[in-house]
């Protein structure tokens, strides 16, 4: 399971230098897929999906309130 | 609709596209490596230009000037950019003490200021002296009333408040750092993504491609008043082609170009002209209101149009 | 001659601000919207339409108000394993009730409304301090929640790396239709207590759509908004964001959570079953601790290709329940044309179960905390959706279908007798359809 993991990640980053950005260079890290959460509705939904089904919660931001669904 | 093609360039760290609008060579600098972007921003720059242009030039027949420089001493209504525009030129009048009129424009009729002897006589001056003279006219927003044989003149501040207009049209388009330079007035949006300066210098024309002098520009609005082209010249005395509505003749001994950093571009022009309204106090006029400027004097040679320069990038 | 001295320049950038109409701050709204359609084989399902309007400058001063309508129905397992004959559920006062067919998995039927408000506030401090504040509020039939968190980014080295810090609070309050039931009681002796004192402390485990008709109801439960259970979680969070390159982004946060008051799910049971043959004698009400910590780790990499862009998550969870869980969630936004987009998304989850985690009680046996909610148990759930989003203007229109499966072990170890004959883990199959629209405003 890690080395799947592993795997995936060198696979990802292998094209990618880590080079310092310089602050021109910024314009794709703008686009709004670029974000961390790039569609906050489709994520609201989806976190409210996951935590009515799982027992599992958070890890991307703070609590957003409860509800009775777990 | 553009009409003609935008030449969009790539430089290193920014991209350039230029077009030519308002008899002058344009030209809008963005903080990016996007060429669609820029391609983008410079048609809305270009349209607006010429919006601006074709709105407020006197050499249109189908415009709001053309409209009150035909309206015989009738009343004309005027839209609100029109009557901000007015008020600004009336607050201009005002803080110029008469100095800055949009009324001097017929003096032209007198005064061709193509490099030859033809100083006109007194007597033709006097004649069209009775057509110039904001206080003669009738502002009373939105309504403008010009005597007959009056007309109005907004070709000394149209190129800078085209800029201004542009530069907040553009700024709602896009977040990057950029500079609208319509030849020559300029507004830089900055700072650059790491707090860099745009660089603007003003050439020496005799060593193209060194700067004369140069402003680190963190944003604000740049305008040079003066075109060291338009004078006359007699009995080795030379006449600027700054007229003092007051007179109808030239301010003497103003200075050839006058270069002024503001907040904005239109600020920038009219600090430009009030100096040289000054004429020999010039200098003086722009170090007591404390702003950024250059003067270009007879005998310094020709002055050149300021310009965004590039610095050598550090590798 | 003179020109009137310094009031010059100042008048004339007051008159320039006349003209200009000062510093263009561009007003950026936006509403966004989506309505959810969630349906369970056999079971649950949803319709939630959700609206997010934002309004401000786009910038450095945003506020959003999130407004969500959830309607829920259909049917979600009490927990009861299946047995080869009809179950029957009814209250201890011997209301209406529900049965459920012989080897399928009890279900209870549900209905209920939630409506959620929440806003956020977004404000730059100053050129590398944003301030983010949310409130939240949650009102459904039986529970109400009240939240809020607050949280601050700062960004360093020329805005190539940003760390964030926040807490959050939320105060729940659960009103169970029929009251709270008695934790860890068998249904004989519930309904022996009530029968012995007359006053209906136990809850009629009934539809809990006509709660009006229900006259078992204990009269304090009824109508206050402030009664019943309540329950507090508190979280914090750190994290940091860093630029790898032009093209890739890198997210790791790290935080805990702690709730504290009534955690269990209160329609929830578990069968009692004889420790010789397996089959079920009666039913217990669940109990969960009052207290539950939990540590998440989160990795996001966030990547744009020449054209496409791909984000990959991974989280790890892990409480003093004894649950642990793994999170991959990998997403490929393909974009063929600049205003068409198809973004193909796997997500793949797995849990352990809790320490209290029960299939079933067994006779005889003394637990301190049990439950047989299924989501507590050891399971793995895999996700697949196809989400196409169509640009046009500066509006999108989007649509997404999702298929989810929850496996879990169906053969448990711990079955004997007839359980062995039933099927303890029933996968769980839901498909999801989402169409939403993004829009200036």
């Amino acid at each position: 399971m890690m080395t799947r993991l592993a795997l995936v990640l060198a696979v990802f980053t292998s094209g990618c230098t880590f080079e310092p950005v310089r602050p021109w260079e910024r314009d794709l890290l703008a686009k709004p897929e670029m974000q961390l959460v790039p569609d906050p509705l489709e994520h609201y939904l989806d976190e409210h999906i996951d935590f009515s089904k799982e027992s599992s919660f958070g890890g991307q931001g703070l609590g957003g309130g409860g509800c009775g669904c777990n | 609709m553009v009409s003609e093609t935008l030449a969009v360039h790539a430089a290193g760290d920014h991209v350039v596209v230029r077009f030519r609008a308002m008899a002058s060579p344009c030209e809008v600098l963005v903080e990016t490596r996007d060429l669609a972007l820029t391609a983008r921003l410079g048609a809305l720059a270009q349209r607006e230009a010429h919006r601006v242009e074709a709105k407020f030039s006197r050499y249109r027949n189908d415009n709001i000037v053309h409209a009150i420089n035909r309206s015989c001493g009738a009343r004309v209504e005027v839209d609100t950019e029109t009557a901000n525009l007015l008020d600004y030129a009336d607050t201009c009048h005002r803080l110029s003490e008469g100095r800055f009129d949009i009324t001097c424009g017929v003096l032209r009729n007198v005064w061709q200021f193509d490099g030859s002897s033809n100083v006109p006589s007194p007597a033709a001056v006097a004649v069209f002296m009775a057509s110039v003279g904001w206080h003669r006219v009738r502002w009373e927003r939105p309504f403008l009333q010009l005597p007959e044989g009056m007309e109005i003149d907004l070709g000394g501040i149209g190129k800078e408040y085209a800029v201004d207009s542009t530069a907040q049209l553009l700024a709602q388009h896009t977040d990057a750092s950029f500079v609208v330079n319509f030849g020559g007035d300029l507004f830089v949006r900055g700072p650059r993504a790491d707090g860099r300066p745009w660089h603007v210098g003003v050439e020496d024309p005799g060593r193209p491609g060194k700067a004369h002098r140069t402003l680190a520009s963190l944003g604000g609005g740049l305008a040079t008043s003066g075109d060291a082209r338009r004078y006359l010249l007699k009995e080795g005395k030379r006449y600027s082609h700054i007229l003092d509505p007051r007179t109808g003749w030239p301010v003497p001994d103003a200075p050839r170009s006058v270069t002024v950093a503001a907040p904005t571009c239109i600020e920038a022009g009219m600090l430009a002209t009030f100096a040289i309204l000054h004429g020999a106090g010039a200098r003086a006029f722009l170090e007591q209101q404390g702003v950024i400027h250059w003067l270009s004097q007879d005998g310094d040679g020709q002055p050149a149009t300021p310009r965004v320069i590039t610095p050598p990038q550090r590798r | 001659m003179q020109l009137k001295e310094k009031p010059v320049r100042q008048a004339l950038a007051l008159a320039t601000c006349a003209l200009l109409g000062g510093p263009a701050a561009a007003s950026e709204t936006r509403v966004d919207g989506s309505v959810l359609f969630y349906s369970e084989e056999d079971r649950v399902n949803v319709v939630e339409p959700v609206v997010f309007y934002t309004t401000g400058d786009g910038a450095d001063d945003v506020t959003t108000v999130r407004l969500v309508y959830d309607s829920l129905s259909g049917a979600s397992p009490n927990g009861a394993v299946a047995t080869s004959t009809t179950q029957t559920f009814t209250g201890a006062s011997g209301g209406s009730g529900y049965t459920t067919p012989a080897n399928e998995q009890p279900l209870r039927d549900f209905s209920d409304t939630r409506v959620a408000v929440g806003v956020d506030w977004d404000r730059r401090l100053s050129p590398t301090l944003r301030r983010a504040t949310s409130v939240n509020f949650s009102r459904e039939e039986d529970y109400l929640s009240l939240g809020g968190n607050l949280s601050f980014a700062r960004d360093f080295n020329q805005k190539l790396t940003t760390v964030v810090f926040g807490a959050g609070i939320s105060v729940d309050q659960v009103q169970p239709s029929g009251g709270t039931p008695p934790e860890l009681m068998t249904f004989t002796e519930a309904a022996t207590l009530s029968a012995a004192s007359g006053d209906a402390r136990v809850r009629d485990d009934d539809d809990d759509d006509d709660d009006d008709d229900d006259d078992d109801h204990d009269d304090d439960d009824d109508d206050d908004l402030f009664s019943g259970e309540s329950k507090r979680v508190y979280d914090v969070l750190v994290g940091i964001t860093q630029v790898l390159s032009r093209r890739t982004l890198l997210q790791l946060n790290l935080s805990r959570s702690q709730s504290t008051g009534y955690l269990n799910d209160p329609y929830k049971i578990l069968s009692l079953v004889d420790p010789d043959t397996g089959q079920t004698l009666d039913y217990v009400y669940e109990k969960r601790p009052s207290e539950r910590t939990a540590d998440v780790v989160f990795v996001k990499l966030a990547h744009h290709f020449e054209r496409d862009v791909a984000h990959l998550s991974y989280r790890y969870f892990t409480d003093d329940w004894g649950i642990d869980s793994q999170t991959i969630d990998l997403t490929y936004r393909w974009q063929p044309t600049e205003r068409l987009y198809i973004e193909p998304q796997y997500r793949w989850y797995q849990q352990t179960a809790a320490d209290f985690f029960r299939y079933f009680l067994v006779q005889g046996e003394s637990v301190s905390e049990a439950s047989a909610d299924l989501r507590l148990g050891e399971m793995t759930s895999n996700t697949v959706a196809l989400k196409v989003g169509f640009r046009i203007g500066e509006s999108e229109l989007n649509f997404r279908a999702a298929s989810m499966q929850q496996e879990g072990e169906s053969r448990p170890a711990e079955a004997f007798g007839v359980l062995r004959d039933q099927d303890l883990y029933p996968t769980l199959n839901a498909t999801f359809y989402t169409v939403g629209f993004s829009t200036p405003w």
